[in-house]
């Protein structure tokens, strides 16, 4: 009897051991997914934190973001960068967008698809700092530092792009206004809307820890290094109009001497001064140019645009950016847009945009300048580095003539950048002082663009 | 151990003295014993033929003869004598002195011999104890109904078993049914369409992501898919236990929401070698009656009438299109009026062997079976090819019991290379389809240059898809599946017993589908050479470990009986295929895939599906019995799975249950009326986690890099806190037998509600996703289920008997809780254009589903409509707000009616006269409706161009102002003879309907016989069974449009040696 009970026990024990909900449900969440791979195994290593940043980057590189329609394209046409616009060659959305014409079915739906795509590469930065935090054992060496800097860095600087496409600018009175959710963690349900100036103070506190633990020395250009942070800085003090701020972080870029400006014709992309570039896949990139810039869309600045942006005024024929642009001399004919690709020929190599310049640091100095003399001291060094002569004070006697010359800078440098969209939504320009806008409103001729009646520079938010 | 039995022996040797003395001591005071005769019969005065009379305390003992009599010798005077039959009580009279004659009376246990226990797969329970819902049908009945598809007769026979109506696929013998018991707890969201090689896995996870309602099946106490049971081989089925509620289901947790199929498969018998025999051969007979399609010259004239033929607004178009029509016409006028529609079509021929052994003496036991079947389909070159063999062998000691299965089984399904049958009702008549030398013409028309006409012509090219016949084409599945399960049952005490099993079973698809360059398909096809022929292959491999741990208790004291049943158990499946498709493959003899040209540039590549989880569930059962009249069963499940959120946990799963024995009680006074009856009440929950699983993944970009790194993204939200859906179910059941067993009766009414339905939400994509999964949504389910048996005629001694049965059952459903995000899926449901592919204009011809709350998910939704306008010959339909248009908007859809019957079931008859067998079954639904879809596909959504219609499009369309026609009129609108009616009230038709299933007729030979004592055969039997032999309903639709219907007519001859 005795034994009986005791091998009933064992039996007894030995189930309840077998089916105890700990080593069950142990059991049960150790099931790997097969057919792909499950979170907690990328972030079982430190690489597994650079892949997701790097499926990061190249989800920034799609076609409706930086890959192609936020630089060369859509923005591109808005900043007014090509005369060749053709309202039957090229598509219904890049036609209503070079018009601002913003509320278009095509548009919006564009629009709909930068915001989701945006906020999803937020969404796989926000799981990045997630497990950067509760596998915070596993990093060797700085990387720790990196990996959050770099993430809490891009986070920055997308909700700075979205509050740009989708808020109006603070140039407007409107830092108070409702703008956009500042996402900061994965959930699946919606973070509140803040105001412009909530969302530019979320981004300046992103960027002030990612400052702090970004390594001065690491001069990574396909990643965020802590000058592009310091450039983005500048950047967005600038929009939010604190010139000061703006200026010290743009100064502090220009005078870590980690970039120089540089000063041949070689490279037209000039990639050394790009603070932060994104490289675009290859075979997508050429696919993406081909379709702008090639038939049927055929899109660029004609001869007589190439000189009127270059020449004309303080501008020269031996400026280096003049070759940006080949070709144009028919309106049949190709302009490639050579800062794009290589110079040697043929769409090669040149896989890259820049998010992030030098010279746009010189630009910003140059524009916080309260007197003249100071603000030609941060042009100058960039014409002349492009081949130009430098501008004198009888040249720009005033801020007002300044104003000018850096806008006329600006679109030399950032064609088919993307940014000019940006500096004349920063500006609140009036629509009709943009480039190519018809003299006669009514009646366009070749290579100018109308302008539509409702134009605005506020994409349409999709929720 | 041994000191209980030492007692136990000591004081059983003890009684056995005492009753030793007491005998010998009524011996030497009386010293005479007596002569006992009398009769056994059982309530209704049927005699007891086998019954056993003994003396109590004695080894005397007298079997009950043919006529009910029995003759005890040597009785000592004042004996107690005893009864004992199974399946009935036993009766027990102490005879008074001098009393030579007895008549027993036996009283049924109320519960037939077969369900003396319930086998839940997990543990078995005496009937008396069981407070869930069950029905156990044998080997034998089901056979009887259908001799080769075991799931076809469990629809038949249960009326809470359901098969989904396929008319597309008709009896394709590759298809597998959609089966529900007691109705649908999920929404189909997607309506998954037959794929090419639709039966090729036998994996577990992929068949429920198939169908989300399909019960759990569980055969010899291990988990297995639809195939297995679809192809298993009927005669090794012992049983085929259907549970439906959930104090019957809960054992099985999360896995139990659907309803639990066990099958139980014949263990082996002791006793000599036995070997039975069966075999089984079939034919298959189209059945086209519901096909009724315009002739040649008819065809032509519908064409005509629709605008083929003519174009008002090109001239030139307008001379070339009356050249083909005068073309065509003289084909006409020559004779040419093919039958499609018998082209593809054969007598399909099959055949089933089934051998079995089995033997063993009281410790070692053994089995053996071996099988094949071929079974042809209806289609030319459709078949499925089955093989099996398989061993069990048990070893029986004093304590333990241990056993090993192992079956291996490979089955082939071809798929027919002749196409789908819809391309040959289609076919245009008027074209020939074999040339003088009688060889399939591959293009069916010259084309417009070689006739000298101005256009191509109208319809384009046509193809003849018999031509694909003569090609060396590849359509095919198979499967290799080999399972081994191994148990050990461990009695430590005689109530006490541990039982452990471990099954592992592998499984092998594969699938390939090789379509020559010359196929039809390529006809249109002006693309490179290189493209041409395709070959797609698809393997795979999934396994599933599963190993269970349970210890039974069984305590019985005074009037009262307690089972006690605890266990666990561990499942892992893993699941594995890949599919390639390659192309061209030029030669129809180069059919291997390794011989084709490559992948086409950018759109073929490798896709593999792959599947890995887990589960864990655990679970404890009381039941206690008082008295035999009042049972109370609690039962509790512990479930956890690797497919739900990291949140989600272990799952606790409970149900309950009463009964009440009301025949056993006092006050119940026996009657000519009710006999026996017995109440049952259960309430519990149910989960069902037949979903993909939910976890953050993440995927690694194929073909970018970044800087020549490797970039990751996730791009979809997995829910942490994803819970299994949960049902709760209640169930009363009511048994009671009546007139002295003459019928029995049962009830059951039930509700089962689903609260946490998974569907998708929207959210908001600054989230960074657009959508994920929670426990949003809910359904419930009422309804009863009513059946009666009646032994209309038992006479053993002429051996006649004659039972009748008769089953009716009907559930209603009800969506109580939806998402937001079905709005999405209405709004759909409701565009003008399918979002699925935009270039399908025909998206509303059929009623797509509406989600509402409130609503069955069964409602057919259409525009109401008043039928066809005698002036114009349009339809007038009725907008929401009561006013009439002849405009068809999909906002004016209203629920018109439910397809679910108010009654379903069937009915039989079991009928033996001396050796000879009469059986039917009849299937029956009244008060259903259905959107005939086969009708206004074929009447008005025609599309005259390309292909042929019902001959009603001609004759009963209207034509005139002052027709009245339930038709609307040709419109000769420009689009080519393409006509639309989208979904409208006036083709939802009542669907009732009496279908004869099965007929069955059988000869048992007499053992008398002398051919069968000179072969040695014991219990040869022929039987002949027909089934869907004769149907009658309401809507004469054309059934079958991908496969036709088939009567079937087996016939089966069986013995043993």
């Amino acid at each position: 009897m005795q034994i009986v009970r005791k091998k009933i026990l064992l039996a007894i024990t030995g189930l309840s051991i077998l089916f105890s909900t700990v080593s069950c449900q142990k059991w049960v969440d150790d099931t790997p997914n097969p057919s792909g791979v499950d979170e907690s195994k990328v972030f079982s290593k430190e690489q597994g934190f650079r892949d997701a940043l790097n499926g990061v980057y190249l989800q920034m590189g799609s076609p409706a973001l930086y890959g192609k329609d936020l630089t060369m394209g859509v923005l591109s046409l808005m900043g007014r960068s090509y005369d060749s616009v053709n309202v039957k060659k090229i598509s219904n959305l890049q036609y209503q967008a070079a018009k601002f014409n913003l509320q278009d079915q095509d548009v919006k739906v564009y629009s709909a698809s930068v915001w989701n795509q945006m906020y999803q590469s937020i969404a796989n930065v926000n799981n990045v700092l997630a497990n950067v935090e509760t596998k915070k054992d596993i990093f060797t060496g700085n990387n720790y530092n990196t990996y959050k800097g770099e993430a809490l860095a891009l986070r920055a600087y997308l909700h700075f792009d979205i509050l740009r496409l989708f808020a109006p600018a603070p140039s407007t009175g409107s830092l108070a206004s409702p703008a956009i959710p500042y996402v900061t963690s994965i959930n699946f349900s919606a973070t509140p809307v803040s105001s412009v100036e909530q969302v530019l103070n979320q981004c300046i506190a992103d960027l002030n820890t990612a400052n702090d633990l970004l390594d001065a020395n690491d001069l990574t250009q396909s990643q965020i290094n802590k000058w592009a942070v310091q450039g983005l800085l500048a950047r967005i003090y600038m929009y939010k109009g604190d010139n000061v701020k703006a200026s010290e972080y743009a100064l502090a870029v220009i005078n870590s001497n980690k970039f120089s400006l540089s000063n041949n014709k070689n490279d037209l992309m000039f990639n050394k001064e790009s603070l932060f570039q994104l490289y675009v896949y290859l075979n997508d990139f050429s696919q993406y140019y081909k379709s702008l810039f090639s038939d049927p869309s055929l899109l660029g600045l004609s001869t007589s645009g190439q000189t009127a942006l270059y020449v004309t005024g303080n501008g020269s024929a031996t400026d280096y950016r003049k070759n940006f642009i080949a070709g144009g001399a028919t309106t049949s004919l190709t302009i490639a847009l050579q800062k794009l690709s290589n110079p040697a020929g043929g769409v090669t190599k040149s896989n890259v945009f820049p998010m992030i310049r030098l010279t746009e640091m010189y630009y910003i100095a140059a524009e916080c300048a309260t007197d003249g003399t100071t603000g030609l001291s941060y042009i100058n060094p960039v014409r002349i580095a492009r081949n130009l002569p430098a501008l004198t004070s009888t040249q720009v006697p005033n801020l007002a003539v300044l104003s000018t010359e850096i806008l006329n800078e600006y679109k030399k440098e950032f064609i088919g950048e993307g940014q000019m969209f940006f500096y004349y939504k920063r500006k609140n320009t009036p629509f009709t002082a943009l480039p190519f806008y018809p003299a006669i409103a009514a009646s366009p001729k070749a290579g100018e663009v109308p302008v539509a009646s409702n134009a605005t520079y506020t994409f349409v938010k999709p929720e | 151990m041994s000191n209980i039995y030492k007692i136990l022996k000591r004081s059983w040797n003890k009684g056995v003295l005492l009753l030793l003395l007491l005998t010998f001591c009524t011996t030497i005071l009386f010293a005479q014993t007596a002569v006992i005769r009398g009769t056994v019969k059982d309530e209704s005065g049927e005699p007891m033929v086998g019954a056993v009379v003994m003396q109590v305390g004695t080894k005397n003992a007298a079997p009950v003869t043919k006529d009910g009599t029995f003759e005890l010798k040597n009785v000592t005077p004042g004996a107690t004598l005893q009864v004992n039959f199974l399946g009935y009580k036993t009766a027990v009279t102490a005879l008074k002195s001098g009393q030579t004659t007895v008549s027993f009376v036996l009283k049924s246990n109320t519960i037939g011999l077969k369900e003396v226990t319930v086998n839940t797969g997990l543990y078995k329970r005496p009937i008396g104890n069981f407070t869930g819902s069950a029905k156990t049908y044998t080997g034998a009945e089901l056979k009887s109904v259908n001799p080769r598809n075991v799931i076809q007769a469990l629809s038949v026979i249960d009326p809470s078993v359901r098969i989904a109506a396929d008319n597309i696929s008709g009896s394709d013998p590759n298809k597998l049914p959609n089966l529900q018991i007691r109705g649908a707890n999920n929404l189909t969201l997607t309506t998954n369409t037959s794929a090419a090689n639709p039966v090729s896995n036998g994996d577990i996870m992929a068949s429920y992501l198939a169908n989300p309602n399909q019960p759990l099946i569980i055969m010899d106490g291990f988990e297995t898919t639809l195939q297995t049971l679809y192809d298993m081989d009927v005669n090794l089925i012992e049983n085929i236990t259907v549970l439906k509620d959930a104090a019957a289901t809960v054992a099985y947790g999360s896995k139990a929401a659907n309803g639990v199929i066990v099958v139980d498969t014949k263990q082996p018998v002791q006793g000599k070698l036995r070997a039975s025999y069966g075999i089984n051969a079939n034919i298959e007979l189209p059945d086209l009656t519901s096909y009724n399609l315009m002739d040649a010259a008819s065809l032509l004239e519908a064409q005509r009438l629709s605008g083929v033929y003519n174009d008002p607004s090109n001239y030139f178009n307008d001379v070339a299109k009356q050249q083909w029509y005068n073309y065509r016409l003289a084909q006409v006028k020559s004779g040419v009026n093919t039958y499609w529609l018998s082209q593809p079509l054969q007598m399909g021929y099959g055949l089933t062997h089934s051998l079995q052994l089995s033997g063993g003496g009281s410790n070692l036991r053994y089995s053996f079976s071996l099988g094949y079947g071929n079974n042809e389909g209806v289609m030319k070159g459709s078949g499925r090819d089955r093989y099996s063999m398989g061993y069990n062998v048990s070893y029986s000691g004093k304590k333990i019991r241990v056993s090993n299965a192992t079956s291996l089984a490979y089955v082939k399904g071809n798929n027919t290379p002749w196409g789908s049958f819809a391309s040959y009702s289609k076919q245009l008549p008027f074209f020939r389809n074999n040339d003088e030398a009688g060889n399939p013409i591959k293009i069916l028309e010259p084309n417009g240059s070689e006739l000298g006409f101005g256009s191509q012509a109208p319809g384009g090219i046509f193809v003849n898809p018999e031509y694909n016949s003569t090609l060396n084409v590849k359509d095919y599945s198979t499967m290799l599946s080999l399972t081994n399960n191994s148990s050990i049952e461990w009695s430590l005490l005689d109530e006490l017993k541990l039982t452990g099993s471990l099954g592992w079973s592998a499984n092998t698809p594969q699938s390939e589908a090789f379509l020559p360059a010359d196929h039809t398909s390529f006809a249109d096809n002006i693309g490179l050479m290189g493209d041409l022929g395709s070959y797609q292959q698809t393997k795979g491999n999934n396994n599933v470990i599963n190993g269970k741990v349970s210890l039974n208790y069984r305590l019985t004291f005074g009037k009262s009986t307690l089972l006690t049943a605890v266990g666990g158990q561990l499942q892992k499946t893993s699941s594995n295929g890949t599919t390639i498709k390659v192309l061209g493959i030029p030669n129809d003899y180069l059919g291997e895939i390794g011989l084709a040209n490559g992948f086409s540039y950018s759109t073929l590549k490798p896709n593999t599906l792959s599947n890995l989880s887990k589960s864990v569930s655990n679970f404890a059962s009381i039941s206690y019995n008082f008295d035999n009249r009042y049972t109370a069963e609690v039962t509790a499940n512990l479930s956890g799975s690797s497919q739900f959120g990291a949140h989600a946990g272990m799952t606790p799963f409970y149900a309950g249950g009463l009964s009440w024995n009301i025949s056993n009680e006092k006050f119940f006074k026996p009657n000519d009326i009710i006999q026996s009856a017995k109440l049952r009440a259960s309430i519990g929950t149910a989960g069902n986690q037949n979903i993909s699983s939910d976890i953050q993944i993440y995927q690694y970009s194929l073909t970018n890099n970044y800087r020549l790194m490797l970039g990751s993204t996730t791009g979809s939200y997995a829910n942490p806190d994803l819970q299994f859906q949960k049902t709760l179910k209640t169930n009363l059941g009511l048994s009671l037998g009546l007139l002295k067993g003459k019928i029995n009766a049962s009830l059951e009414v039930y509700q089962e509600t689903t609260d946490n339905l998974i569907l998708p939400l929207d959210i908001a994509p600054s989230t960074g996703f657009l959508s994920y999964r929670d426990n949003l949504g809910g359904t419930q389910n009422t309804g009863y289920e009513i059946g009666i048996n009646a032994n209309v005629i038992k006479d053993a001694k002429r051996n006649i008997f004659w039972t009748l049965g008769f089953n009716t059952g009907h559930y209603r459903n009800i969506l109580t809780r939806l998402s937001p995000a079905i709005d999405a899926i209405n709004a759909k449901n409701n565009a003008t254009t399918d979002p699925n592919n935009p270039l399908n204009g025909r998206y509303q011809t059929n009623p797509l589903p509406r989600f509402v709350v409130g609503q069955s998910m069964s409602k057919i939704w259409a525009v109401p409509s008043l039928g066809i306008d005698p002036a114009t010959g349009q339809e007038v339909f009725v907008k929401l707000d009561g006013s009439r248009t002849f405009v068809w908007d999909a906002n004016d859809k209203r629920p018109i009616a439910d397809a679910t019957a108010k009654f379903k079931g069937s009915a039989s008859s079991n009928f033996n006269y001396k050796n000879f067998v009469l059986n039917f079954n009849l299937m029956y639904q009244y008060g259903g409706y259905m959107y005939n879809q086969t009708l206004v596909d074929k009447v008005e959504n025609v599309d005259l161009l390309h292909g042929n219609a019902d001959m009603r499009v001609l004759t009963e369309r209207w034509k005139q102002p002052g027709d009245h026609s339930s038709f609307k009129s040709l419109v000769a609108n420009g689009l080519n003879g393409l006509q639309q009616t989208n979904a409208t009230s006036r083709f939802v038709q009542k669907d009732n309907f009496i279908d004869l299933s099965s007929l069955t007729v059988g000869y048992n030979f007499p053992s008398t016989l002398k051919w069968v004592k000179a072969s040695h055969l014991s219990a040869p039997k022929i039987m002949i069974t027909q089934n869907n032999l004769v149907r009658l309903g309401t809507i004469k639709n054309e059934r079958g449009t991908g496969y036709p219907f088939a009567r079937s007519f087996s016939f089966g001859l069986s013995t043993n040696f």
